[in-house]
C-alpha cells in the first residue's frame, strides 16, 4: 500500500536536488531547469494532499494550476532575459554577467 | 480515494523520476539536460494520473512537457555556440533510453488497465463540471489575476527579446 507519507517523500527528494542544483550550477538556464524541479515538488505535494486527505475538494488542483502557469511565465521571461543577455556576453555563464551595461561597444571603449 | 497505484509502480516512477532530476542537473550538455527535464515533466504527468488528478495531468503533458520544454529547447538552439549542439548519433545509449520509454509505458498501462473501466473518472463530465463551475464561481478573481500576469509576460519577453534597432 502506497501511503501518503511515500509521495512527500519524493516531492522532498526532488525539492533537496532543485536547491543543490540552483546552488551549484552557473549556467542561467540550468538554474531556470532547478526552479521547475522545485515546483513540480510542490505541485506533487498538492496533488497527492488533495487525493489523500481532501478528494471531494479541488483547492489542491487549483494551486497546481496557478503553479503550472506561473512556471510557463517564469520560463517566457528567464529566456527572454537569457536571450538578450547572451547577445551582448555571448555566454550564458552567470558569473560573468556581472555588469547592468546595454551594448558592447562601452566596454570595448573602456577596455 | 486510494489512488491507483500499487508499490512496484510507484518505486519505479519515483526511481525514475529521481534518476532524471539528477540528470537534469548534472549532464554535460544543456540540450540532454533540457531533454531529461521534458522526460521529467510527463513522469510526474503519470504521478498525476495515479493520484486521481486526470485534468492535471493532461494539463502537465500539454503545458509544461509540451510548451515549456519547447520553449527551452527553442531557446538554447538560438542561442548555444555551435560546438556545443547536438547531433544525432546512434549509440547504446539510444537504444537504453527507448527501452526505459517502453517499460515506462508498458507498467503505466498496465497498472492503469488493471482496474475496472467503470472506476475510472477520466473525463466524466461531473468531475469536470465540479472543478470547472469551482475554479469559475469561486475563484474567479484568481483566473483574472492568471491572465492579467500571463498577458503582462506576452508583452515583456517580446520586448526582452526583441532585437532593438538603432
Amino acid at each position: 500500500m502506497v501511503s501518503l507519507f511515500n509521495f512527500i517523500m519524493l516531492s522532498l527528494v526532488l525539492l533537496g536536488i532543485g536547491i543543490y542544483g540552483i546552488s551549484t550550477r552557473r549556467n542561467a538556464i540550468r538554474m531556470l531547469m532547478s526552479v521547475e524541479l522545485i515546483l513540480n515538488a510542490a505541485s506533487i505535494n498538492f496533488v497527492a494532499f488533495t487525493a489523500y486527505l481532501y478528494p471531494d475538494i479541488f483547492t489542491g488542483w487549483l494551486f497546481v494550476l496557478t503553479i503550472i502557469a506561473i512556471a510557463g511565465a517564469e520560463a517566457a521571461i528567464g529566456m527572454a532575459l537569457f536571450l538578450s543577455a547572451f547577445r551582448i556576453y555571448n555566454s550564458a555563464e552567470l558569473d560573468k554577467l556581472h555588469l547592468l551595461r546595454e551594448s558592447k561597444d562601452e566596454e570595448e571603449e573602456e577596455g | 480515494m486510494i489512488p491507483y497505484i500499487n508499490e512496484i509502480t510507484f518505486y519505479s516512477l519515483a526511481a525514475i523520476v529521481i534518476i532524471l532530476a539528477i540528470l537534469v542537473i548534472e549532464s554535460k550538455k544543456i540540450m540532454h539536460a533540457a531533454l531529461y527535464l521534458g522526460a521529467l515533466l510527463v513522469t510526474i504527468g503519470e504521478i498525476y494520473f495515479v493520484l486521481h488528478a486526470e485534468f492535471l495531468g493532461v494539463i502537465q503533458f500539454v503545458v509544461y512537457a509540451g510548451g515549456i520544454t519547447i520553449v527551452m529547447l527553442f531557446a538554447l538552439m538560438m542561442a548555444t555556440p555551435e560546438d556545443e549542439q547536438l547531433r544525432f548519433r546512434w549509440r547504446i545509449q539510444n537504444l537504453v533510453l527507448v527501452l526505459i520509454v517502453i517499460f515506462l509505458s508498458v507498467s503505466f498501462f498496465a497498472t492503469y488497465t488493471s482496474i475496472s473501466v467503470s472506476d475510472i473518472p477520466l473525463f466524466t463530465s461531473t468531475v469536470l463540471n465540479a472543478f470547472a463551475s469551482y475554479v469559475f464561481t469561486q475563484y474567479s478573481v484568481l483566473i483574472l489575476i492568471l491572465t492579467i500576469l500571463l498577458f503582462s509576460v506576452l508583452l515583456s519577453s517580446t520586448h526582452l527579446a526583441g532585437r532593438r534597432e538603432e
